[in-house]
Order: structure tokens, then C-alpha cells, then sequence
């Protein structure tokens, strides 16, 4: 074949990406920085008696052609999750996959919403069939889905919403997802990230919102097997210092030993910043990309571990519990995130997962919006973020911070700047970079960041189709 | 309905609900057209936001603003407004990046309305529809392009889509005379070319017949039949008020009531006792803008909040036109923007009016040191003000928040772009309808153009 190919980064993405080239037939070497592979899905944070992974705790997105080509045989402790909106005083608000379900729980707040929320999803659904033209094959829209991607570009999540229902606890229900990819829910074209978001879910992907079992980490014990067994060689400990070019295309990857790899094409699944500002020369990548890159994102999410000595009452049903107050107020936290400060009123997202060992329960909290910088850095900002954490809980909760064994926390990644253009653009952009035979195949090449696997397997098939084109 | 006798049956070839800059430019150019037009206004004089009231004795301000938009010369040289007293005042550009594009935005509007959108045929295809011009600017913030917001047109610059509120704001120039002159050259030019202008009468509902729109119901309990009738109120006082509530589709209804309101503004006539000085005589003509954070102060709007440190311009505006003032003396206005039209602890109060003008003369005294001793008499007016007397919903003058969904083609909504109306023979113009936020008397020339092409099937 035409000589050997190089993946750069062992996470989810890297393992996909490099599996689906190796059984196509190319020699490909995976170099990975950390002693693990898995990325943010590796058990990297230390907490009481276990380890967890610093990134998301349950997958939205996982594609299911990927799961299936790849025979993960994955076992999954929960599937299709309920969004269990915690309200301050009465029943918590249930939104199962079920549309008839969620009628029936909205029922008591408002009748006009239950109506309302069928209709929606039908939207969504319709919507999201359509762009998968746009977002993961090659294709055209068609003239409805076109008007209706023109009309989210320019809108709000938080307008949309606000426009399709009028219950207070629902909207509140959705503040942690409007959050979504650190962009404010009052920006133009939020309300199309939103509505990826959920049509992510509403699609019946297998294993959307869904946590597999013995955690994301079983999830790359699975895909290390496989990579290995279709002859990927993993190089852990191998961190890369820097790409080799000629200022046009790409020849291969200098290691941080000096050691230089050549390569038919390089594939990274870092962020897009990391690869074409970090590892190439200044001006390589062009003037506009490295502008629009110089700025990260100023929002995220960071993500807060509690262990529990039991499991409060609340959480026995399984499901992805968000508290929030308003979802008004969300806009404005977001600002004040973007100045640098921790604002007071954060959206949490709580997941409660058994550990199967003591203490018997892990709650895993993820918290938007947080400053990715904040003020004087994180130092003490992390203990006012997990005092701010508790104290919603035990709202919630009474005697909750009695439960607590052990805490850890993790602040927010650096990202690129998230931009709607690239939900609009066609995937083939998202994938190339300025540079000939180098690759993105990571959360970058995703329409929004997320893990699904689905970008590394489409860049695979990218890549392996423009080699052969370019011939022996 | 019971016989109405003695009254004079009323029937024209257009209704014109409003007699402000847009709904007399309309009228004007409808009449010239040879059709009869009847323009309807509650207040007792015309001109809508284009009067200039005596706030003391001897002073005159322009109560809602010192200069709108500009008006597009073809409107401008159309109506001969130059000649019937509207001078105006030069003005200095503050911002040259949105003129092409509202050149272009106008142009679409005005093409869009010389075409009958006529039924397609069983077989017609739906073409593709061309995107309007300024889409590719949606998801920009306006701090990537300049720093300064205006206090109208008040945003979180930081945000995607606040780009397109720099669409706002074109200075049209300051007339002489106030912005009175305007209004009165716009009601000469209507009268002249035959409309008739009835002061003093409200319009109490519009009715449908065979869903269409033929007819409005006057406060004195006449019946004004028309082919068109064209609304410059804003979108939910013409919808949600005039039409009964269960006249309407049920999602037109509810798609309106999510329309958002955009921050309101606060203005405080000042009457000075003495010209203040400056080095600079031509600094006093231009309009001082203090450095203030919109970001902090778009959120503190909308929380309900008066902030800190809101947007704000201050304008010497006899120094411009010294008929506004008695010799020796000057009158000042301070506009601020971020207002709530409704504070989150109640209605506007007397305490909560005074502690803003406090706020105002600081800020003015920040701008024109030594004015504070010379302050003789001041008017403020708070958003409830400005609804009360224009009748805008919220007080809200820019119609609508200027924000991306609420721009461009998509103002006030997709269905209602342009100046046609989901009910067939209503026509919107005014502050909501897309070039209401644009350029002065242009939307109600592109809702002429539309009913003329509706009409007379021409141009």
C-alpha cells in the first residue's frame, strides 16, 4: 500500500480512526502522550478508592455503524436516560424518551406544553433526518430543511425555547443543555446547537444517552482490543513534538525523543488549535485559521466527584438529573462566566453511578457554565465552585453534605473556539486542514464536540479513499 | 348590526393606521397614486415620534429622540421634504460598515414589494429561495467590528448575531426646528397630495370578512371600509389589540407573543440656564458618548435592573439649532439606554424617577462639566412615558430586540417579511416591520409599493 499512516492522540476518536485504517489495509501507528490510552475516557482523576475519567460521563452520540462494524459488544449499565429536571419544591419533572410518557408528566404543569412537547420532538426529529446530508454524508438539503437550518442559525436556544413552551420547570429542565459547546443560550444560532443536541438523543442512536457498563473506560478497553487486533501499533509514552512539512503538505511526525516517523497521511484527533498552531510553524496554517484560532473558548464546563456513603432517595431512579433555577437567568451566568468570574447560578447535571465497592456511590456532577480562565486562576475558585455545588445540592437534598466521603474536581478543557459556521459546513471542510495529507479526526471534525466516534470513522474512510486516489 | 344614522358612511381605498414619518410617507405616495387614503391617529397632533414639544418655558426638545435614521434620499427627494421645511443638519458618520447593507436590505424590501406574490400554479415549483442580504453578518458579535454601542440599539456585544444591530442607528442628521419640522414637512406632503388626515380618532379593531381584512372600526363608532389597511403600530399592538383574540390562527397568535422587545431607553430633556463652554466649539455640536459596559447593562435590562453604568449619549442640541432655546441659554438631552420597561420590583415610581434623573445630570455633568448649577428645568421620560403617548408596546421604540431572528428576513417573522401580512389586505409597516430599525418613512414606502402592486397591479 502506500506507506505507513500516523494517529495522533489514543482517545476515542484515535482508536476508531486508526481501527477502520488498519483493516483497510494501511499500516497505521497510533502514538499516544499518556502511559494510557483513552484520552478524557482513561481513569485519570483520582477519587477515594477509584479512578475516573476526567471527561464525560455518559455518551450522547455513539455511533451505532461503529459500534456494530467494530463488534464492541458493548453492555450497557443504563440506556436512553430520562432528563429529570429537580425542582425546588415539588415532584421532580420526568422527560423519558417516550413522548406519551412526557405528556403525561407535563400534564399536571401545563397542558399546552404536554401538547406542545410532541410536536417538538417531531420537529426535531424531522430536522435532524435531514441534516444528516450536511452533518455525516455527502449530499444536498432539501428546500424545507434548508429554511429551517436559516431560520436556527439566526435564533437563540434560548428564544426557541422560550417561544415553544411557557412551564417554567421544563425550560428549567433544559438550561444544562442549552449550555452546550461554551456558547451563550442568548447567541444566534444556539438554538442550533441545541437542537443537535437533541436530536442526538431523540434519534434512537444505540447508546444515546447512555452510560456502558464498568464505565467509558470499558468503552476503550473494547476499542483497544480491536485497533490491536487489526494491527494498529500503539505507542504509549510517545508524545508528539511536532509535524514535519514542507509548508504545503505534511510528511510525517517528529516525537518529543527527536525521533522522526514519515507518513503517508497524519490523522489527529487533538483539537484543531493544538494540531495546526502547536505542531507546525508559526503562519503555516494560514492567516484567518490562525486567527480564528488564537482566541480559546472563554466558557466550559468543569466537572465536580462526590463519593456517597449511600445513595440519596432522589437519585434511585435512573437518569440524568439536571438542577437549575431558571433558564433566563442562564444567559446572563454565561456572561458573567466570560468575564472570568464563577457565576451564582450554575446549571448542574448529575449523574449517580454504583462503584461496586465503598463507598457504593459515585456522583458524577457536571457543572456550566464555568470560566476556563477564571480570575487568579483555579486554585481557589475550585473550593467556592464545590461549595456552590454542595450547597444546591443540600437544597435539593436535606443532610446531602452528611453523605459526603470524598470529592474531586476537575476544571474545564481548553477547546476551540466553537463556531456555528462549522455545523453548517459540509463535513469534508471539517476533516481537511490547509495542509495536503494531514487530518482531523478528532472532536474537531465533529459538528459539535462530542464523543461519538463518528467523525474518526468517516475521516477514516476520507482518507483511505483520497490514498487511493493518489495511487501507488 | 344596528343602523348607524347620521353618520357618514366612510369608505377609502386605503386605511392608514398612524400618523407618523412611515404612515405618511404611505400616505403620500398612495395618494399621489390617485387612491384615496385616510390616515387614523388617537394623538391629537400628527407626526408620531417626530414632534418637538416646549418642556419649559421657552425651551423645545424632541421628546423621543434627537435624530432617527436616515431617510433614503429617493423617499426623501420623493416627497420634496427639503422644500416643505425639513432642513437638516449634516451629520458626522459614525459608522460606514452598514451602509451598503441596508442599501441593499431596502432595495430587497422595496423589489419583494413590487411583486405580487401571486398563487403558484398546481404544477409551479417552489423555487429556491435567495438568501437575504446581511445573512452571512447573523452569527457575528458586533464587538468584532466596533467597540461603542449606541444606548437605542443596546446589545450584548460580546454575543453572536449583535453584529446586526449596527444596522441601527444610521444618523440621519438633526433638523432644524426639531424633529417637529420632519413631522410637519411629512403631514404637508400627505395633505398635499390628497390624503386625509383625521386626528384625535383611534382605531378600536380591524375586521375580517371572508378572512380578509375590509375594514376598521373607529372610536366614534364609524366604520372606515377600505381595500387596504396599512398598521405603522408595532406588531403586537396591531395584532394582539386590534384583532379580536379568537380571530386569528391560533400559532400566527402565539408565534407573535414571542416576539421579544428590545431594551428600552430613558431620555432626560434639560433645559441650561447657561451654553456650557469647551475649548472645542464644534465638540458641542457632535454627540458626547460616555464609555460605559452594554454587556453588563444589556443583562442588567434584562433582569429588570437600572445598571450602574448604562450606554449613554449626550447631545447639545440647541448648539446645533439655537431656536430651541432662548438667547444665552441651551437644552441638553441625555438618552440612556437599558431602561426596563417594567423594573423587577414594580411599576416606575416616583423615587425610582427621581434617583434616574440623578443618575442622568451625573452623567451629564461627567460630559459637560459645570452644567450641574445651570440646570433649570428637566423632563424625564421612562419607557411607560413613551408607550403611553406613541402607543408602542413596552414603551419599546425599536419595535422588537435587534437581534439576528429578529432581523433582516426574519422581521418580525418569515411569514410577515416584507410589509404583507399573514391577513390578506393588512399591510405592516413601522417599527417592527424590517426596515422599521433601518431608515425612517422607508418601510411605510415599501408598504405603498406593496399596495399599490396589490391594487393597481402596478408598481
Amino acid at each position: 500500500m502506500s506507506g505507513p499512516l500516523v494517529v495522533i492522540g489514543a482517545g476515542l476518536h484515535g482508536l476508531v480512526a486508526a481501527t477502520y485504517l488498519a483493516r483497510a489495509g494501511h499500516s497505521v501507528t497510533l502514538l499516544e502522550e499518556a502511559a494510557v490510552p483513552g484520552g478524557m475516557c482513561a481513569n485519570r482523576v483520582p477519587i477515594s478508592n477509584f479512578a475516573v475519567p476526567p471527561g464525560p460521563h455518559l455518551f450522547t452520540a455513539l455511533d451505532p455503524r461503529m459500534i456494530k462494524d467494530l463488534n464492541l459488544n458493548l453492555a450497557f449499565v443504563a440506556r436512553d436516560l430520562p432528563l429529570v429536571g429537580l425542582r425546588a419544591e415539588g415532584q421532580p419533572l420526568l422527560l423519558p424518551r417516550d413522548v406519551h410518557d412526557v405528556k403525561r408528566h407535563l400534564a399536571s404543569l401545563s397542558q399546552r406544553d404536554g401538547m406542545r412537547f410532541a410536536a417538538f420532538r417531531r420537529e426535531h426529529f424531522a430536522f435532524a433526518r435531514a441534516m444528516r446530508a450536511l452533518w455525516w454524508e455527502e449530499g444536498t438539503l432539501d428546500e424545507p430543511a434548508r429554511s429551517t437550518l436559516r431560520r436556527m442559525q439566526v435564533t437563540s436556544a434560548a428564544a426557541w425555547l422560550d417561544g415553544a413552551f411557557e412551564s417554567e420547570s421544563l425550560l428549567a429542565a433544559f438550561s444544562f443543555d442549552v449550555l452546550a459547546g461554551g456558547l451563550s443560550p442568548a447567541a444566534a444560532g444556539s438554538a442550533l446547537l441545541f437542537t443537535w443536541r437533541a436530536a442526538q438523543e431523540m434519534c434512537g442512536l444505540q447508546g444515546a444517552v447512555a452510560i456502558p457498563a464498568g464505565g467509558p473506560s470499558q468503552l476503550i478497553a473494547a476499542l483497544v482490543r480491536t485497533a490491536e487486533s487489526a494491527g494498529v501499533t500503539l505507542r504509549c509514552d510517545t508524545p508528539v513534538r511536532a509535524l514535519d512539512s514542507d509548508g504545503e503538505s505534511v510528511r510525517g511526525v517528529v516525537l518529543a525523543n527527536g525521533e522522526v516517523l514519515a507518513a503517508a497521511a497524519v490523522l489527529s484527533s487533538l483539537s484543531r488549535r493544538q494540531t495546526l498552531i502547536d505542531f507546525l510553524p508559526p503562519g503555516t496554517a494560514g492567516f484567518a485559521t490562525t486567527r480564528r484560532l488564537a482566541k480559546p473558548q472563554s466558557c466550559g464546563e468543569a466537572k465536580v466527584l462526590l463519593t456517597l456513603s449511600a445513595l440519596p432517595k432522589v437519585f434511585e431512579q435512573p437518569g440524568r438529573y439536571v438542577i437549575a433555577e431558571k433558564l433566563e437567568t442562564a444567559a446572563g451566568a454565561h456572561a458573567v462566566a466570560r468575564t472570568g468570574e464563577i457565576p451564582a447560578d450554575l446549571a448542574l447535571e448529575i449523574v449517580a453511578l454504583p462503584t461496586g465497592g465503598i463507598p457504593p456511590v459515585l456522583l458524577s456532577i457536571l457543572v456550566r457554565p464555568v470560566p476556563v480562565e477564571p480570575v487568579g486562576g483555579w486554585k481557589d475558585h475550585a473550593t467556592r465552585l464545590v461549595q456552590t455545588v454542595l450547597h444546591r445540592l443540600e437544597l435539593h437534598i436535606p443532610q446531602f453534605t452528611g453523605l459526603v466521603s470524598g470529592l474531586a474536581f476537575v476544571p474545564p478543557k481548553h477547546r476551540d473556539p466553537f463556531s456555528i459556521a462549522a455545523m453548517m459546513s459540509p463535513r469534508r471542510t471539517r476533516i481537511e486542514t490547509p495542509l495536503k495529507r494531514l487530518y482531523l479526526c478528532g472532536e474537531a471534525a465533529e459538528p459539535v464536540p462530542c464523543l461519538s466516534g463518528r467523525a474518526a470513522r468517516i475521516a477514516a474512510a476520507m482518507v483511505a479513499a483520497d490514498l487511493k486516489e493518489a495511487g501507488p | 348590526m344596528p343602523e348607524r344614522r347620521g353618520l357618514k358612511h366612510l369608505r377609502y381605498d386605503v386605511c392608514i393606521i398612524g400618523a407618523g414619518a412611515d404612515g405618511l410617507a404611505a400616505a403620500a405616495h398612495l395618494a399621489a397614486h390617485g387612491l384615496t387614503v385616510m390616515v387614523v391617529d388617537g394623538a391629537a397632533a400628527t407626526g408620531g415620534r417626530c414632534v418637538t414639544a416646549e418642556f419649559a418655558p421657552g425651551f423645545f426638545a424632541s421628546p423621543f429622540a434627537d435624530e432617527l435614521p436616515a431617510i433614503p434620499p429617493e423617499i426623501f427627494f420623493g416627497l420634496d421634504l427639503a422644500r416643505r421645511g425639513a432642513i437638516l443638519a449634516p451629520c458626522e458618520r459614525l459608522s460606514s460598515f452598514a451602509d451598503p447593507l441596508r442599501m441593499a436590505v431596502i432595495a430587497r424590501v422595496l423589489a419583494d414589494a413590487s411583486c405580487n406574490p401571486h398563487k403558484p400554479g398546481v404544477f409551479a415549483r417552489t423555487p429556491a429561495e435567495e438568501p437575504y442580504p446581511g445573512e452571512a453578518w447573523a452569527s457575528r458579535a458586533r464587538a468584532e467590528i466596533e467597540s461603542t454601542v449606541a444606548p437605542e440599539a443596546l446589545c450584548d456585544p460580546e454575543l453572536g448575531g449583535s453584529a446586526l444591530t449596527l444596522l441601527q442607528g444610521a444618523p440621519g442628521g438633526l433638523v432644524a426646528g426639531g424633529l417637529g419640522a420632519l413631522g410637519q414637512a411629512l403631514a404637508r406632503a400627505a395633505s398635499e397630495a390628497g390624503a386625509e388626515i383625521s386626528l384625535g380618532l383611534e382605531v378600536t379593531d380591524i375586521r375580517q370578512r371572508r378572512g380578509r381584512a375590509v375594514a376598521v372600526g373607529l372610536s366614534d363608532g364609524r366604520e372606515c371600509e377600505a381595500r387596504a389597511i396599512l398598521s405603522t403600530l408595532d406588531l403586537k399592538r396591531t395584532f394582539l389589540s386590534l384583532f379580536a383574540w379568537n380571530e386569528l390562527p391560533k400559532p400566527l397568535v402565539e408565534r407573535i407573543g414571542t416576539f421579544r422587545p428590545a431594551p428600552g431607553i430613558a431620555r432626560l430633556l434639560v433645559a441650561l440656564s447657561a451654553v456650557p463652554q469647551k475649548p472645542d466649539v464644534a465638540q458641542l455640536r457632535r454627540p458626547i458618548v460616555l464609555a460605559a459596559d452594554p454587556e453588563r447593562a444589556y443583562h442588567a435590562w434584562k433582569s429588570g435592573v437600572v445598571s450602574e453604568r448604562p450606554p449613554v449619549t449626550i447631545r447639545l442640541v440647541s448648539a446645533v439649532d439655537p431656536s430651541l432655546a432662548p438667547d444665552g441659554a441651551a437644552v441638553a438631552t441625555v438618552t440612556l439606554g437599558g431602561i426596563p420597561h417594567r423594573p423587577f420590583d414594580g411599576p416606575w415610581t416616583h423615587d425610582k424617577r427621581s434617583k434616574l434623573e440623578t443618575l442622568a445630570l451625573a452623567l451629564l455633568e461627567e460630559a459637560l462639566p459645570g452644567t450641574a448649577s445651570s440646570v433649570t428645568a428637566s423632563e424625564l421620560i421612562v419607557p411607560p412615558d413613551i408607550e403611553n403617548r406613541l402607543g408602542l408596546t413596552d414603551g419599546d421604540l425599536m419595535g422588537g430586540e435587534l437581534s439576528a431572528a429578529q432581523m433582516l428576513g426574519f422581521r418580525p417573522f418569515v411569514q410577515c417579511r416584507g410589509t404583507r401580512t399573514p391577513v390578506v389586505g393588512l399591510y405592516l409597516a413601522g417599527p417592527s416591520s424590517t426596515l422599521g430599525p433601518l431608515a425612517t418613512c422607508a418601510s411605510g414606502w415599501a408598504a405603498a409599493t406593496a399596495i399599490l402592486c396589490d391594487l393597481k397591479g402596478q408598481p
